[in-house]
Formats: structure tokens, sequence, C-alpha cells
């Protein structure tokens, strides 16, 4: 209210001012400008990024062979061959490539992706990233290290977790998920501490995929925080807790 | 597409998933068909008479459960293997009594498939 009426007397001033015909022309003439030169910025910002989009994708398909390789249980040496980068700046895409793929598997073909990835370089890689300026690096970096199962990362994520921007904090917790080692528990249950309430039932599920060790971090969660479990959400924690009693699905 | 191969009808969508199966799939001498939702479950194994379904269990439409709830009230007997990353008993056992054959967790194992195809299909 108080900006609008700001500038309401702002209008009335100027009016009264009685601004000169050339005044107004080139105030018009500055505002249509500057329309231009947004219009262009945001256009060439656009276009800047839908064609970084179609290079990584064109990128992307020279290395997902290699994920077929993984898939067919053909040689390490085939598939470390396959995902060698072939220009300046592929380790990004082959890392993504890697993320994708590893992400939906399981078994011999994700332990032969992980060892490539391993000896490639690119867990050394994903953490550097961790420390990169950009915020989109950071998190697909604590992603890869999720997937890649790294376990020497943990401390790194842990510190992660201090981070503002909700977006790390998140992704942070989920890499420290996906890699499993009960030492991030306690950083769990404290992490609580920090995020909103409608993101605790989401924490206490993360901690569940630790296993039969982050049964009791779920349930420290949703006993510091009640108000943040209606019944519906308790219900299904308490299946997933059940389940982890009673063995496998 | 080539008469001899059996076909196998996936409803899954996520383009990540559907492209490792799909790839999973013709390895192993099978056409690829796949759609993104079960709303048309019925429809399309008529269509198609696959010789067997790999089911998501969330999708948009209709989820996997109702439908295969669909195709076994149609009298279809193709048999199904449900893949989810749902691992409830419940989501389960409520999935198989509906007429799933098999539940397989996502991320999929391709030994896991490999063993659960051979239960389901005689050899190709």
């Amino acid at each position: 209210m108080s900006s609008t009426g700001g500038l309401l007397h702002g209008l009335i001033i100027l009016l009264e001012a009685r601004p000169s015909l050339s005044v107004i022309v080139l105030a018009s003439l500055g505002l249509f400008w500057l329309v231009v030169a947004l219009s262009a910025y945001m256009l060439l910002f656009r276009f800047y990024h839908s064609t970084r989009a179609r290079y990584r994708a064109s990128r992307a398909l020279l290395y997902r062979p290699a994920v077929e390789l993984a898939l067919m249980e053909e040689s390490q040496e085939r598939i470390e061959s396959a995902l060698r980068p072939r220009r300046w700046g592929d380790a990004d895409v082959i890392q993504d490539v890697l993320s994708e793929a590893m992400r939906h598997l399981q078994g011999p073909p994700f332990d032969a992706l992980r060892t490539a990835a391993l000896r490639l370089g690119l867990v050394a890689r994903a953490q550097r990233a961790l420390q990169a300026r950009a915020l989109h690096q950071r998190e697909r970096a604590m992603e890869a290290l999720g997937f890649l199962r790294v376990a020497e990362a943990v401390p790194s994520l842990i510190r992660a977790l201090s981070e503002e921007r909700m977006e790390l904090k998140l992704g942070a917790l989920r890499a420290l998920a996906a890699i499993g080692d009960p030492a991030a528990l306690p950083a769990f249950v404290a992490a609580a501490e920090t995020l909103p309430p409608p993101l605790l039932p989401r924490l206490a599920s993360l901690a569940l995929e630790f296993g039969p060790p982050g049964r009791d971090a779920a349930r420290e969660i949703v006993n510091r925080h009640p108000r943040s479990f209606p019944p519906g959400v308790v219900a299904d924690l308490l299946q997933a807790l059940a389940q982890d009693d009673g063995g496998t699905a | 597409m080539d008469a001899a191969k059996r076909i196998v009808l996936i409803f899954e969508d996520n383009a990540s998933i559907r492209e490792l199966l799909t790839f999973f799939f013709q390895r192993r001498g099978f056409a690829v068909v796949f759609a993104e939702d079960g709303t048309d479950a019925v429809a399309l194994a008529r269509e198609r008479k696959p010789d067997l379904i790999v089911m998501d269990l969330i999708m948009p439409g209709k989820d996997g459960v109702e439908a295969v709830g669909d195709l076994r009230r149609e009298g279809d007997k193709t048999p199904v293997i449900m893949l989810t990353s749902k691992n409830y008993a419940a989501d389960r056992e409520r999935a198989l009594a509906t007429g799933a054959n098999a539940y397989l967790l996502k991320p999929f194992n391709p030994l896991e498939l490999d063993r659960t195809l051979a239960s389901l299909l005689p050899p190709g």
C-alpha cells in the first residue's frame, strides 16, 4: 500500500510539475530502449541455455553406449574406454550420463559404471565441485557423490548441511541417504532443527533409506517434532518401519 | 516389427527408465511397445497382444495396480511384472492379489529381471 501510495504521489507531483514535451519524449525513448534491451537480454539468455542444452544432449549421446555396454556385461576396459572424454568439457556430460543411468540401476551394471567413474577420476572431480561457486554445480556434485556411493564424501556432505540454500541442504541429505553410511545419521537428526516443518517427513523417509540403523533416527525425528507428522504421514512411516522390522518386501 | 519376436508392453512414465528397459528387452529379442500411463492398458493389450507386460506402480492417469485389475477382469492372462520404487509389503501384497505375477523394485537389477523373465516365460 505504501509503495502504491508513493507511486501515486510521485505521479501527481510529476503532473503538477508539467514537464515539457521534450522531457516526456526523452523519458519515453529511454523507457522504450530499456524494454528493448531487457527483451534482447532475455532472448539471448534463452538462446544460450537452449543451445547449451542441445549441445550437452548431443555430447551425451556419445557416452550413452557405455551404459549399454554395462547392461550387456561387457568388460570393464570397454566400458571405461567408452567413457573417456573426447573433448574438453565433456567430464560434466559424462557425470550426468552416469548419474542418470546409475539412479535407475543396481547390480552388476551399476557396479561396473561405478568402478569406471572412480577410475576416470569423476569422484575426485565431484568432491572438488562441492566447493564450486555456482549453486547448480554444487548440487550436481552432491547428486553424483550420492549415486556413486562415495563413502569418503560423507564428511564433506555433512558439512554441506550447513548451507543456507534449502536445495543444497536437501541435496546433501539425499546424497547421504544414498551412500547409507550410519555415521551420517546424527547429522540427519540435527538437520531436523534447521529444516522447515513440511520437509521433516521427507527427512524421516530419507533416514529410513539407511536401513535398520535409520529406524532410530527416524523415530527420534518424529518424536522431537510430532506436529510435523500428521496421521497419514505417521501411518506411512510406521509402515516403513514395520517393513524394516518384518524383513523384505 | 519382426513377427517372430516376442512383444513386451512397458507402462512407464520416466524416459530414462524406458530407455534402459527398451535396451534390456531388445537385447533379449523382444519388440518393445511402451505407454506412459495405465489408462488404456486393456485397449493396448488387446491391440498389441504382448507376451509380457511391465508395469510401473505410480503413473499419471491410472496407477499400475488398477491397470492390472482392469486387465484381469477382462480375462487377460498376460504375465505382468510390476516394477516400482515402492518397497512396502502392503503395496506388494495388493499388486500380487490383483493379478501381477511378480513385484520387482527400482532401481532395477538386470539379473533379477532376467531370473523373473525365465520363471514367467518359456525360452524365446
